[in-house]
């Protein structure tokens, strides 16, 4: 095996970092070297993950992200940044030489996401997108079954992304979220529906609004996708659900083909717990393998054999891109063409 | 008064023949036929409308028998035509219709009704019925149809009701063996309701074919078919008038929108 990839996790704000973190010590393809945060709660939970993995004193620990950015022992970086700092986080990332893997959505708006892909790409860097719901195993096979031919054509795609109504702080703050729901949800089942398909969504119609809490940003939502090879995709983006619902949310399809039906649930590999004592709530605990993981592997493998990564910052711009779409359409009531990547 | 029924065809044909002779007896039940007696005492009870010959529609829709259909009837014609309503008697939308209060301020609604059934019209009914009593009248709605040509039809449609919670609702015709799905959520601040066909476990398996086993000991069309025989009047109850009429215009309305760029008005 060749050397480990050495990585730095740029921002615990987005809080899948802490899962990415786990991921990245639990990979032997992958050295984390450095962590950065400059907020010192968030930075402390991240030191503490690290003592409990035994991390602790192997690991720089950063209040500064340009300290990463300095650093010449780095290849690569995991930016987890509130979504408006994506843009500035990866370019100065990009600068340095550094590869990118960056969480959705890309940006907050597409001349952002524009200027990070190509940004990256004159710096001939990697820039992935986190989507690490493609690394999780029914849907990778889900994929390979439709890949096979064995279903016959996509016709139909159905997705929910749905969350209870908690998500706080930035999330719901659109100055540096760029929006809610819509903002942080359609991109997982946008890029499901494209990648299954191997298909570009041409039209988008969106409806939305904060339905479940008097926040400034929307929670709930409903939208049709109509995409290139003709297939119709809808996606439930919202954070509506209760907060004491049976799961924290989901991501959840039913893909109609010629031939047949893929449905899966991401959160559905569970055992089901329920203790005699009142005070325990029930519960469920996972048995799936971790989806993280997968994302990070793939990413290592990426940079160190050249080959992009499963989804690419092209992914992550074509999400953005019908997230602009969904938005106006929510405007307009109407059926919004989607801007294509020139 | 209702005194004999002919049976249109379909895959609820026993089913809806059983209904019938539950109410009437069952030497007054008897499968459609092309020369059948139309007269005024007569109900025809058809699965779908667009599933008969033309002819024999149009021989319907211009006698006096009354007709009984799971696909609203396009209007036009001067016929006695009443389109069923055995979900909101029993059943999941049945019981969501009835508990809904407590939801509070509503966020969303959805009703999804994928069918083995040939034609769009029955899931595309079921789904658009279902969410209109659980989500009231529709503002505005946005859809597509699946492009025609496929091994099965479907249409997905997202819009507003007057209360401005979101609206998404989705039927498919002509599914796999074994994908047969009714899914319903409804939403609000104060918690939420849900049915999923997939978590019912209640059902005989044989020869490859799976059979559910009933919830209720009368179905909620044999009780549909007992009410409509007890009248002289055939029609809703003032309770379901409403909403019946709702949906009427949201099924309308969907199909309208199918085609269009921008979302429908109601």
């Amino acid at each position: 095996m060749s050397a480990p990839i050495r990585i730095a996790a740029v921002s615990f704000e987005h809080g899948h970092q802490y899962s990415y973190l786990r991921a990245m010590l639990d990979l032997p393809e992958i050295e984390l070297v450095a962590v950065s945060e400059p907020d010192p709660e968030l930075r402390a939970q991240a030191e503490r993950i690290l003592a409990g993995e035994n991390a602790g004193g192997s690991v720089r620990i950063h209040a500064s992200h340009a300290d990463v950015f300095r650093a010449d022992d780095i290849d690569c970086v995991s930016i987890c940044a509130a979504n408006v700092a994506h843009h500035d986080l990866a370019l100065a990332a990009a600068e340095a030489g550094m590869h990118v893997l960056c969480e959705k959505p890309l940006a907050i708006t597409l001349a952002d996401a524009t200027a990070m892909v190509r940004g990256c790409a004159e710096r001939g860097v990697t820039l992935a997108t986190a989507y690490p719901v493609r690394h999780s195993p029914p849907v990778w096979e889900a994929k390979r079954r439709l890949d096979s031919g064995e279903l016959g054509a996509i016709r139909a795609m159905s997705l929910t992304n749905v969350l209870g109504a908690r998500p706080s702080g930035w999330f719901i703050d659109p100055a540096r979220s760029g929006g809610g729901a819509i903002r942080d949800h359609i991109v997982h089942a946008t890029d499901l529906m494209r990648w299954f398909s191997e298909s570009e969504v041409a039209q988008v119609y969106c409806e939305t609004e904060a339905l479940a809490r008097d926040i400034p940003v929307e929670d709930t939502g409903a939208l049709i996708e109509v995409f290139d090879s003709g297939a119709i995709g809808t996606c439930d983006p919202s954070w509506n659900r209760p907060p004491n619902w049976r799961r924290w949310g989901d991501v959840s399809g039913r893909i109609v083909c010629d031939g047949g039906v893929v449905q899966f649930d991401i959160t559905d590999d569970v055992i089901r717990v329920t203790e005699t004592a009142p005070e325990t709530p029930y519960r469920e605990v996972s048995f799936a393998s971790s989806m993280n993981v997968g994302l990070l592997r793939d990413f290592a493998e990426a940079i160190a054999t050249g080959r992009p990564p499963c989804a690419d910052g092209h992914d992550g711009w074509a999400g953005v891109a019908c997230t602009e779409a969904a938005y106006a359409s929510a405007r307009r009531h109407e059926f919004v063409d989607v801007t294509r990547f020139r | 008064m209702i005194r004999r029924a002919l049976i249109g065809p379909g895959a609820t044909g026993a089913e809806r023949r059983a209904a019938y002779a539950d109410a009437l007896g069952s030497g007054q039940v008897h499968w459609l036929r092309a020369n059948a007696c139309l007269t005024a005492d007569a109900v025809v009870d058809l699965e779908d409308s667009a599933a008969l010959p033309v002819n024999l529609r149009d021989r319907l829709l211009d006698s006096d028998a009354l007709i009984v259909s799971g696909v609203p009837i396009p209007a036009g014609r001067d016929a006695r035509t009443l389109t069923a309503w055995p979900d909101l008697l029993g059943g999941p939308v049945a019981a969501m219709a009835a508990d809904l209060e407590s939801l509070g301020r509503r966020t969303m609604t959805k009703a999804i009704v994928v069918m083995e059934s040939p034609g769009i019209g029955p899931p595309a009914w079921r789904a658009v019925l279902a969410l209109t009593a659980l989500g009231g009248s529709l503002k505005r709605i946005a859809a597509r149809r699946q492009p025609r040509g496929a091994g099965f039809e479907a249409i997905y449609g997202v819009g507003r009701f007057r209360d401005d919670s979101i609206a998404y609702v989705e039927a498919v015709a002509g599914a796999p063996p074994g994908a047969e799905l009714r899914f319903y959520e409804a939403l609000g601040r104060g918690g939420i309701r849900e049915y999923d066909s997939r978590l019912d476990i209640n059902r005989v398996t044989s020869r490859g074919v799976a059979t559910p086993l009933p919830a209720t000991d009368v179905h909620p069309y044999a009780r549909f078919v007992a009410d409509l025989c007890r009248t002289d009047q055939p029609g809703p109850p003032a309770e379901l008038r409403a909403v019946l009429a709702d949906a009427h215009d949201a099924y309308r309305a969907l199909l309208h929108a199918c085609d269009l760029k921008t979302a429908v008005t109601l």
